[in-house]
């Protein structure tokens, strides 16, 4: 209770929340009498970056600044935006879709937000877009990326729960679909109500030139699919790597960067990185705290007692998912759920791919789900909003997407 | 010649290079290139962020560049054994020294609940209070490394093995995996990042008193 | 006393189910006054981390892999010897004689108190192409993990031993960033790895130690009595471990040929001269394999 309460306080007071966390795991263990955690306690904070999986985070940031500041993203906009008709919200369609092919070929909701963000936005906000909004797709378009095979998240499940990780792919491609159409309707909705603008028709020659200025520029994400398919690179990789390529094409090709600007850009990538790698590290150690209570064998306890048939286990499980998601990352969130739900919901009867898809979901949208959430730091950082007005912005999103959670979790739709 | 307890500086366009703009909404805006009289924890302060974000950015340089020739090493059947592992490391310093910096210019994301609906004075003990407990969260987190990396202790046993034998503390001699050093490189970041984060947090609560003095 | 147990495994890994039921011997057997949380599939960290939080006393117990002992001291890598043992009841055997007790007294100096030896499946090959013979895997990328001996092995074969961590794997199988990989029946089965590959080398070729520990600060701090109730659970625990294994390997290996997947034996001849290439060399590097060989029957 006592650090639920200091959780809170230190929020309000307008502490960091990495700190406001990290006090948090501090004052469970003074609470506890388990002083003697103090003194695994830094090691635990910096060993909570010593994972694999992070690389993704500065590699694809970096990406984003080097397609940004070398004018790749905008001449790739530039040219999505040309074969758009003049619909309504047009360039929304487009940065969505855009976000279902990436999902196809990215797992991980931050890598494929701060790629997106730092490329996309400033191109929306420039075509008229508000930047709430622009962020608010971007975001969203984000969260299916987990979904969507190759997913990091159904791959960390697969190995805790030792279920084929190729069967979760196969079972995340209509929750998939589902989504990025609930989310196309959000935008339908919005490019009337707002309203969104209208994309002015090109003529084919401006069409002609747009294409071929964004020749070049193609070759990134053309080169990231072709990486990961030949086996040159893993996914994290490809991203090191086509940044790499950004770069190179920004120094010399289209010449809009120079040598002087490397510096700042790392920095910045930096930073950015630092905003949200820290709180990671400072959440893991709420995790570690309540995995030591043993608080994952108490909530599992508590779901068999409360839960009378598969549906309200599963409806129970998403709402104590949602309330984890909401401080903890999606990583150790899963280290801490799936020991103890997949043998409970084994007992239900529940299929464990159903099972690893609700949960995987449903932490992943937890990255966006504010007070804490890396995704939402992210895009908050990246994009200059504060993170409550990207949450406002991306509130329609999320609702559709828990309503395809409530769905699924109701009819697995298991292929 | 610096006045006392103070230097003159160039103030730097500061803030803004670290950090992008929420960050520099929450923080005074310092005029560009202006000679501004700054007092010395201030001055430290900044200097030391600046460094820092400098080294984390080299640090991303780093990942990049290991990342990329690991995978084009291992394509061509020669893999670097430490690519990953070292990868990893930079960004693990990268990460602390960023944070650290992110201090000096608030650039950590906070919640904004209160600090939207308080007045000016509100808003200044706000901000002393807020930066209090970062300053004494910094201060544990040095004395939590200080029993870890236990320089006393090491100096009097005279060995990492001697240090061990004693104490069970084994911080010396834990073992990377494949980089061939001790992770004890690799940990050397935390008191950079806590000593560093103290500093900014001081100086954050230097700035505050001297706000609310002046509006006193 | 409520104690805590950590492992790397997941939960439906036997040794994540011999936790659960040396926690259950446990309370049975002190009537109660025992709890032993099991915190498996690494919730409170990696091995490495679980290590430190052994040392500080944090942590009570831990089943660990062979890796974090062989990276702080060679000789533990012994028991990774290409062709040690052939099979488990051989593995069981080994680890019973006086040079794998006296590796386990070497813990001690980690700040870890050695309860036993385990073990997981013996590992096999998994491939994305066949190999007809042994020369056949020259140039190959096998994942293994990144252990001097281990390593060695794979360069003496010709191979080129590429360490990846394992949430890469799956991706890594399936694109052809790596042709193969070391593992268990166990594994290759519970996650479907083999659905990536198209032949299985039944090499049994490495046995795969775990090793049970202890806090030695915590086990310092417990009364006799527990310290003997425990460490015969433990052992008797041990036992279970070792015991399924001789069925769980010919159990997964039937149920992955079961779905018509090649899996096809191999010796030692099938490596070439890699095997003795690797012995000449680390008989020198650590002297105590040669007693393991004599231990083994294998000189
Ligand atoms: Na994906
Ligand atoms: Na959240």
């Amino acid at each position: 209770m006592i650090p639920s309460f200091s959780l809170v306080g230190l929020f309000l007071l307008g502490v960091p929340i990495s700190v406001a966390l990290a006090l948090t795991a501090v004052a469970y263990i003074v609470a506890s009498g388990d002083a003697v955690l103090l003194d695994s306690l830094p090691q635990q904070l910096v060993s909570a970056l010593d994972s694999y999986g992070l690389l993704a985070l500065p590699l694809f940031i970096l990406l984003g600044e080097a397609m940004a500041a070398g004018g790749a993203g905008r001449r790739l906009v530039a040219l999505a935006s040309s074969m758009v008709g003049p619909v309504r919200g047009g360039l929304a369609y487009v940065s969505l879709i855009a976000n279902v092919m990436l999902a196809a070929i990215l797992g991980s909701t931050v890598a494929q937000l701060t790629v997106m963000t730092r490329m996309v936005v400033p191109e929306m906000e420039k075509a008229g877009y508000p930047r709430q909004d622009a962020v608010a797709i971007t975001a969203a378009g984000a969260m299916l990326a987990p979904v969507f095979p190759p997913s990091m998240m159904f791959i960390l499940y697969g190995v805790i729960a030792q279920v084929p990780i190729g069967d979760l792919f196969v079972a995340g491609l209509v929750p998939g679909v589902l989504m990025a159409l609930s989310f196309f309707a959000v935008i339908a909705l919005k490019a009337r109500r707002v309203p969104y603008p209208r994309t002015a028709p090109l003529a084919a020659e401006a069409r002609r030139q747009a294409l071929i200025a964004a020749l070049p520029s193609a070759a990134i994400p053309v080169f990231i699919v072709l990486a990961i398919a030949t086996g040159l690179a893993t996914p994290t990789e490809a991203g090191g790597l086509a940044a790499i390529l950004a770069l190179v094409l920004g120094l010399f090709v289209h010449r809009e960067m120079r040598w002087r600007d490397l510096g700042p850009m790392f920095t910045r990538a930096a930073m950015s990185s630092a905003v949200v790698l820290f709180l990671v590290a400072a959440a893991q150690l709420v995790g570690w705290v309540l995995a030591y209570a043993n608080l994952p064998a108490q909530i599992g306890a508590m779901l068999a007692q409360a839960a009378g048939s598969p549906v309200t286990f599963m409806l129970l499980l998403n709402v104590i998912l949602i309330v984890i998601g909401t401080f903890l990352e999606p990583i150790p969130a899963l280290l801490l759920v799936v020991p103890v739900t997949a043998p409970l919901a084994a007992q239900y009867g529940i299929d464990p791919v159903h099972l690893g898809l609700v949960i995987s979901i449903n932490l992943s949208l937890g990255l966006l789900t504010p007070p804490v959430g890396a995704a939402l730091f992210a895009a908050a950082s990246l994009s200059g909003l504060s993170p409550g007005r990207v949450a406002q912005g991306l509130m329609p999103y999320l609702a559709a997407a828990f309503a395809v959670l409530i769905v699924i979790s109701i009819w697995p739709f298991l292929l | 010649m610096p006045p006392p307890g103070g230097i003159f500086l160039c103030a730097p366009r500061c803030r803004n290079r670290l950090a992008r703009p929420p960050i520099a909404a929450r923080t005074a805006t310092c005029p560009m290139g202006r000679r501004t009289l700054m007092p010395t924890l201030q001055a430290i302060s900044t200097r030391l962020a600046r460094a820092e974000a400098a080294l984390a950015g080299a640090m991303i340089a780093a990942v990049l560049a290991i990342t990329g020739i690991g995978a084009i090493t291992r394509y061509f059947g020669a893999p670097l054994l430490w690519a990953d592992e070292a990868a990893i490391a930079a960004m693990i310093w990268s990460a602390f020294l960023g944070a650290s910096a992110l201090f000096a210019s608030r650039g950590h994301m906070a919640i904004e609940l209160l600090s939207e609906r308080l007045g000016p004075g509100g808003l200044r003990g706000l901000s002393l209070a807020a930066d209090l407990v970062v300053l004494a969260a910094a201060l544990g987190l040095c004395a939590l490394l200080w029993r870890w990396f236990d320089l006393p202790g090491l100096i009097r046993t005279g060995s990492a093995e001697a240090l061990a034998d004693e104490s069970f503390n084994y911080i010396y001699l834990e073992p990377t995996q494949t980089l061939g050093i001790r992770k004890v490189w690799i940990w050397l970041v935390l008191p950079v990042f806590a000593l560093g984060s103290a500093i900014h947090a001081a100086a954050l609560v230097a700035g505050d008193l001297r706000a609310l003095r002046r509006h006193a | 006393a409520t104690l805590r147990i950590g492992l790397i495994t997941p939960p439906a890994h036997q040794w994540s189910k011999s936790a659960e039921a040396l926690s259950a011997r446990l309370a049975a057997k002190s009537n109660g006054e025992l709890t032993l949380n099991v915190l498996a599939a690494g919730q409170l960290g990696s091995e490495s981390q679980m290590l430190q939080q052994l040392q500080t006393g944090a942590l009570d117990f831990a089943f660990l892999t062979i890796g974090e002992f062989a990276n702080r001291d060679a000789d533990f890598g012994a028991l990774l010897a290409p062709y040690l043992v052939r099979g488990i009841p051989e593995a069981r055997r080994l680890l019973a004689q006086p040079t794998a007790t006296e590796l386990l007294g070497k813990t001690r100096r980690m700040g870890m108190e050695g309860l036993g030896f385990g073990l997981a499946g013996m590992r096999q090959i998994l491939l994305r192409r066949p190999a007809v013979t042994g020369a056949d895997l020259a140039g190959r990328k096998i994942r293994s993990l990144p252990l001097p001996q281990e390593l060695d092995f794979w360069t003496k074969c010709g191979a080129t031993p590429t360490p990846l961590p394992l949430p890469a794997l799956y991706d890594a199988m399936s694109n052809g960033q790596i042709d193969g990989m070391q593992i268990d029946y166990e594994g290759a089965w519970n996650s479907r790895y083999f659905d990536l590959g198209q032949e299985m080398l039944a090499s049994d070729h490495m046995l795969f130690p775990m090793v049970a520990v202890a806090s030695a600060r915590r086990w310092q701090s417990f009364a006799p009595e527990m310290r003997m109730l425990i460490a015969a659970e433990i052992t008797a625990e041990i036992e279970n471990i070792l015991g399924a294994y001789e069925t769980l390997d010919p159990a997964y290996r039937g149920q992955i040929e079961a779905t018509g997947f090649a899996v096809h034996p191999v010796g030692p001849e099938f490596f070439g001269d890699a095997v003795n290439a690797w012995y000449d060399e680390w008989r020198v590097r650590t002297p105590l394999l040669t007693s393991l060989e004599a231990e083994a029957g294998r000189r």
